[in-house]
């Protein structure tokens, strides 16, 4: 792969490695709402089919 | 069904009536057809505001307010007869053609159409959020059982009267003409105009209907949107009229005309009546302003218009609380327009964030999409994919001048958002819709720049996926939660059982003193905050009538001996005493509820009232309250 080629590509590589980091920062640091909350609606749902 | 029909044709005549001003005022077509549809929707919603505004102090009852319903149907006749009905269906039989044609198109029309109808239609299930219950719906109900429109004086945060009332006089006329399930529809409407706003500004920056239809779901399936689109909160409005304010800025800077520039000072006049954080939308097109009428040397009396119609329209508003209070904007800045006068919301800016540095201000953006839990105002937005997906029109070379305009926008409402409000999130709602455009354009950007790469592709998607996945269960978690109540399958004590609130709704305890207090009869009441399911007349809410006021000018509450407070307990004849026995809160990481049991020595007359509720068993308890026979307790005052 050219220089020039290489230059090219690195935006769309940023962009989804970007998405990527967002998206692991936000589950790392919320893994315990997402836990205490799945099991609440979880809860509620049962709730409701019963 | 009636609610619904009721609102459909409240959105239909309040557009007629909007049309021929919006018609005259762009009377060279700047705008597209959508744009003068949604922005007639906007400006004919302040009819019905100043309406309610001219007639509701003298009477606010079902006759007066129908009244004003025919008189608003009446004026919409000549706006619904000029509109381009044909023009209209046939934009919507070509938009079915192409969507027929493309399966990601007609996809999003789905998400769209299956996301905001539920979320209107969830309005229909009794309120219970906060805001609503301590001041949104609780002040007009007070106003519709009074009968006339005046201040809720003895409320607790009482100073939220002097706030704008645009989306409260909609609540009015609502509550006086149908139901509080109407009200918190006719707020759901203004999720559909945002929505369509956020998609007409990316038709203006020059993206396709695909993507615009995209950026209008990525704003409709925020947490805070779908939750609020429900409720009478104000946020949703406010960025409604935000982004129509955009919209129309950038067609006004087509030329700077007059029609178009007094059409944009309505808009931000309508996010400042809709609530006070409209003047950061309002200080936003400072930049823009500058720019166009200092840089560009565009004739400067033109740029004077905007800001000239905004003040016109929030006049109303302005000359209401300065007759009142001697303050146009109370209670913002009150000791600056009455020197020694007390100062309101002082704590606010102390409130939320990680701090108010430099470091602070620069992480701020990433803090509030990845620690929402941590140091704000709760999971506001859910996934971050505004966070993710925004910055990636970078990528989109070819347009990115044609952004700049709207992203000038947000730098000031972000600086003043960070350094003079509390930091709670979701008062960036009026952002948003600027920023789930620029996430619907990035996402396209990222797409296209990533033709031919299956590997990075299939990790996009994946991405996309999990958060999509994520609101998916937002949307469904509030369907689920509000629609059985909405459409009658589940009764409203079970729906309030189930459904948690901030400190509760009261609804129990409230619901037995509205069943059983007769004509006449008075009660006491110190909960936390004098919720909508409470006679709202009938009650004592911590001050007698007489003391009401003290607010207004001292930051001193008056005090009273325990003699005074039973003399004139005796003299009302207070049936009930309805006590606050706790509160639960959820700031916490994983939003967990914890309840915290009254201190009632600090609240007031908590002290006489305590050693006499523990010899007492109530009447009808809630979760953190507890309803207490009036003769009972009187009884025991005397013998203290």
């Amino acid at each position: 792969m050219t220089r020039s080629n290489m230059i090219k590509s690195l935006p769309p590589v940023l962009g989804v490695g970007w998405c990527v980091a967002v998206m692991a920062a936000y589950y790392g640091y919320n893994y315990l709402y997402y836990y205490e909350k799945i099991a609440v609606f979880g809860k509620f749902f049962l709730g409701v089919l019963e | 069904m009636l609610s619904v029909l009721f609102v459909v044709a409240f959105a239909v005549v309040v557009t007629g009536l909007g049309w021929s001003p919006v018609s005259w005022l762009d009377a060279k077509r700047r705008l597209s057809d959508g744009e003068r549809l949604v922005v007639a929707f906007a400006v004919g919603c302040f009819v019905v505001y100043l309406g309610v505004f001219a007639i509701g102090p003298l009477r606010l009852d079902a006759l007066s307010m129908w009244g004003l319903a025919a008189a608003c149907l009446a004026a919409a006749v000549p706006g619904l007869r000029r509109m381009e009905w044909r023009s209209f269906s046939a934009a919507l039989r070509s938009e079915a053609r192409d969507a027929r044609g493309e399966p990601w198109r007609a996809f999003l029309w789905l998400v769209a159409a299956v996301v905001g109808l539920s979320a209107l239609l969830q309005g229909m299930a009794p309120p219970n959020d906060y805001d609503s219950l301590m001041y949104h719906l609780s002040f007009p109900l007070y106003d519709i059982e009074r009968g006339y429109v005046d201040i809720a004086w003895d409320r607790r945060a009482a100073f939220v009267a002097f706030f704008p009332v645009l989306m409260e006089n909609l609540s009015r006329f609502a509550l006086a003409v149908m139901n509080d399930g109407v009200a918190q529809m006719l707020h759901g409407l203004f999720g559909f105009v945002a929505a369509a706003g956020t998609a007409l500004l990316l038709r203006r920056v020059g993206l396709s209907k695909t993507v615009a239809l995209l950026g209008a779901v990525l704003f409709l399936v925020c947490r805070v949107v779908i939750w609020e689109m429900a409720t009478p909160e104000t946020d949703v409005p406010l960025a409604a009229y935000a982004v129509l304010a955009l919209v129309v800025y950038l067609a006004w800077r087509e030329d700077h005309g007059v029609g178009l520039g007094v059409l944009f000072g309505m808009m931000v006049g309508g996010a400042i009546l809709t609530k006070y954080i409209g003047f950061l939308v309002a200080l936003s097109f400072g930049p823009l302003l500058i720019y166009d009428f200092a840089v560009r040397r565009r004739a400067w009396f033109r740029g004077l218009v905007g800001p000239l119609a905004a003040l016109v329209t929030i006049s109303p508003h302005l000359i209401h609380n300065f007759l009142y209070t001697g303050n146009p904007i109370f209670p913002l800045f009150n000791p600056l327009f009455n020197p020694g006068g007390p100062a309101f919301m002082t704590n606010v800016p102390e409130w939320g964030g990680t701090g108010r540095g430099i470091v602070d201000l620069i992480a701020t953006p990433w803090n509030v999409f990845v620690v929402p839990m941590h140091y704000f105002d709760g999971m506001v937005f859910g996934a971050p994919y505004l966070l993710a997906l925004a910055p990636l029109i970078l990528l989109d070379r070819q347009r990115l001048a044609r952004w700049g305009p709207p992203l000038a926008t947000l730098p000031v409402a972000y600086l003043l958002w960070f350094y003079s409000l509390s930091q709670a999130v979701r008062l960036l709602l009026p952002l948003v819709p600027v920023l789930a455009a620029a996430a619907a354009a990035g996402a396209a950007a990222l797409w296209q720049e990533l033709r031919g790469r299956r590997l990075l592709r299939t990790a996009l998607v994946a991405v996309a996926a999990v958060m999509a996945a994520n609101q998916a269960m937002f949307v469904g978690v509030y369907a689920g939660i509000r629609l059985p109540a909405a459409v009658g399958l589940m009764d409203d004590a079970t729906y309030h059982a189930r459904t948690p609130t901030l400190t509760g709704a009261f609804y129990k305890t409230c619901t037995y003193i509205r069943d059983n207090l007769k004509e006449g009869e008075r009660y006491y009441s110190n909960i936390i905050f004098h919720s909508y399911y409470c006679p709202q007349v009938a009650a004592t809410y911590i001050y007698f009538a007489d003391e009401a006021q003290w607010w207004l000018d001292s930051e001193t509450p008056p005090e009273m001996s325990h003699r005074e407070f039973l003399r004139r307990a005796e003299e009302a004849d207070f049936k009930y005493f309805l006590l606050t026995t706790g509160y639960v809160t959820r700031r916490n990481v994983t939003a967990r509820p914890e309840v915290i049991p009254t201190d009632l020595s600090r609240i007031r007359f908590g002290a006489y009232l305590q050693p006499v509720f523990e010899k007492l068993r109530p009447l009808s308890e809630g979760p953190y309250s507890a309803v207490y026979d009036g003769a009972e307790v009187l009884e025991l005052l005397r013998a203290e």
